[in-house]
């Protein structure tokens, strides 16, 4: 049956990342701008080497994201006003360059161009 | 019929990465090189001409977690199998959006149901109480049917594989050192 209430609005980005990682910082922060600006949204950064906001990041990325003992950073999510939390990305380990060619492939996609018809 | 996990082309060409330098280590070129295995999906070991690896990796077409399938085959290929430990395996999901237009497209139209969950091998540098950083090397060599990965001084530049032995031509190029090409 199709949902008939009021559409969901993107409400938040958030990228799980530290500092130390040149796939977060500067790139992922610098894209991640870029992708809240475009969809409207604030951009909230959780940092897995500050205490209070690792936990928050463990759960957020065991929740919804791709979950291992030592996972993966940065991984980026989505919240939606209807309370859902979709997981957009998760860097490439091979090179730093591949996980800037994701980037620059999410910014191109279909994905992204749907949002800001609907919005 | 593929068999289920298999990627399709479109799918390994948006997952290969190629280029990089050896990090920290001899800063040559990577090289990234395919790897069969019982499992469905597609291995890529990125390893400089040496043979020291930067990271390895096996991407399949599924909604489970691979991880486990995956670190039971790399302790089949590694010397000794305690080497591949869980906290060295980094699982990532693909959905498509980042992964370029065609790739998009494609899991776009196949469904929902299964993205590509990829795992991720690596090893950092380990220094011992003798003061030697150790690294994680990989063999090509014919003479053994799979890779073999086991750990060796960074410094060496005839790392003994612990199977087939050290290099039998100390004047191989680098590139050749480590296969029978």
């Amino acid at each position: 049956m199709r949902n008939r209430g009021p559409p969901r609005k993107a409400k938040r980005l958030t990228i799980v990342l530290a500092q130390w990682c040149p796939h977060c910082v500067p790139l992922s922060v610098q894209y991640g701008r870029r992708l809240a600006a475009r969809l409207k949204v604030p951009l909230r950064t959780l940092d897995i080497d500050r205490r209070k906001q690792v936990r928050l990041a463990d759960r957020l990325v065991r929740e919804y994201g791709d979950a291992s003992p030592d996972y993966l950073i940065p991984q980026v999510f989505l919240e939606w006003s209807d309370g859902k939390v979709d997981h957009l990305l998760t860097g490439f380990s091979e090179q730093v360059p591949r996980t800037e060619r994701a980037w620059r492939d999410l910014f191109s996609s279909t994905w992204l161009r749907s949002l800001r018809t609907e919005g | 019929m593929p068999r289920p996990g298999t990627l399709a082309p479109v799918l390994r060409s948006a997952l290969a990465s190629r280029g990089g330098k050896c990090y920290r280590h001899c800063d040559r070129p990577i090289e990234t090189r395919g790897v069969a295995s019982p499992l469905p999906g597609l291995w890529q070991v990125h390893a400089c001409p040496s043979g020291v690896v930067s990271v390895t990796s096996y991407a399949e077409r599924t909604r489970r977690d691979p991880t486990k399938a995956v670190r039971t085959v790399l302790r089949a290929w590694s010397v000794p199998p305690r080497l591949v430990r869980s906290w060295d395996l980094r699982l990532a999901t693909r959905h498509g959006p980042e992964l370029g237009r065609a790739a998009e497209r494609f899991l776009g139209s196949t469904g929902p149901r299964r993205g590509v969950r990829v795992v991720y091998w690596r090893v950092y540098p380990t220094r011992g109480r003798d003061g030697i950083e150790r690294r994680l090397f990989v063999c090509f060599r014919r003479r053994h049917k799979t890779p073999v990965f086991f750990v060796a001084p960074s410094t060496s530049r005839a790392a003994a594989c612990p199977v087939c032995g050290p290099r039998e031509r100390p004047g191989a190029t680098a590139a050749g050192t480590y296969r029978d090409d």
